[in-house]
């Protein structure tokens, strides 16, 4: 068959499957099995094959259909939720929760502490998400 | 008062606790919003229960299927913080049908200042200075060593 993958293509898979072989175009076949045997056929080849959009990016010679469940995918955007108060109570306000009440409320949000970093202004802790391990680094920040 | 902090920013999620104010940031298939309600009973046990400002926000995620009800969609994410915070309104800035955020904004009023103020106590309110929020988004990170992969 033809090639498993293109190095230079940074992640453009050619199919080499009898059976995904449907998927692809008579065009992209002829100039993958080019690429197969002359290196001079590349770039022509990346070109081809990026422009059909569900080839670009996977980087395995599986249909991407079959990548949906793939266990090890994490959704990495973050929702964040900043909510501020008025009131009436000591001046620690917030401050003066205990660790263990955020421990049990964060319960409901699939989270965990892993630790807790305060300093004069604020109450830092680093949470641990649901089904994920803890990217242990982490960046100065400072906010003016 | 000088607003200035120094907070270790994790790559990934965390809970800051401000005397006036409370940020959670969660990712993955966390249940950001089933949170709401905890919070708002834990702040009203400090004396603070009249919500100033709420905001919430999140990029489009990239399987909103994986999601946890109301996660899957911003439709529903809206609909649960308006059961709370009815005068606020969702947006969405960005290309629909590529990278977009989703943004729910709140504002409400301060309540009336009482007569008089139990001894011990003070009146709270969230600061007055602009907030400007930075967000950098990460793709394609090479494996830490021993730990997970960036995505």
């Amino acid at each position: 068959m033809m090639t498993a993958s293109n190095a230079e293509t940074g992640g453009v898979a050619i199919y080499g499957s009898a059976t995904l072989m449907h998927h692809m175009t008579a065009t992209t076949v002829t100039t993958t099995t080019s690429a197969a045997t002359s290196t001079s056929a590349t770039t022509t080849t990346t070109s081809t094959t990026t422009s059909t959009a569900w080839v670009a990016g996977v980087k395995s010679s599986v249909h991407p259909a079959a990548l949906l469940p793939d266990p090890g995918f994490f959704e990495g955007a973050e929702k964040l939720l900043e909510i501020s108060f008025y009131g009436n109570g000591s001046a620690d306000g917030l401050r003066a929760v205990k660790r263990s009440v955020w421990e049990d409320a964060l319960k409901l949000v699939r989270c965990e502490i892993v630790s807790h970093l305060p300093n004069e202004h604020v109450d830092a802790y680093v949470l641990r998400c649901a089904g994920r391990r803890q990217i242990a680094r982490s960046i100065e920040f400072r906010v003016f | 008062m000088d607003f200035c902090y120094s907070v270790p920013l994790p790559s990934e999620s965390s809970l800051f606790v401000f005397p006036t104010k409370v940020i959670l940031k969660t990712c993955g298939t966390t249940t950001l919003l089933h949170g709401v309600d905890r919070l708002l009973a834990i702040a009203a046990e400090c004396g603070l229960n009249h919500v100033a400002h709420v905001f919430y926000s999140r990029k489009n995620f990239l399987e909103p299927r994986r999601q946890v009800q109301p996660h899957g969609s911003f439709k529903q994410e809206t609909r649960t913080l308006l059961e709370r915070f009815p005068t606020g309104g969702a947006h969405i800035f960005g290309n629909l049908t590529g990278d977009h955020w989703c943004v729910f904004v709140a504002e409400l009023p301060p309540p009336a200042v009482p007569a008089t103020v139990a001894t011990g106590k003070a009146l709270l309110a969230p600061h007055t200075q602009p907030d400007h929020t930075l967000e950098v988004r990460l793709r394609a990170l090479t494996a830490f060593p021993g730990g997970a992969s960036g995505r």
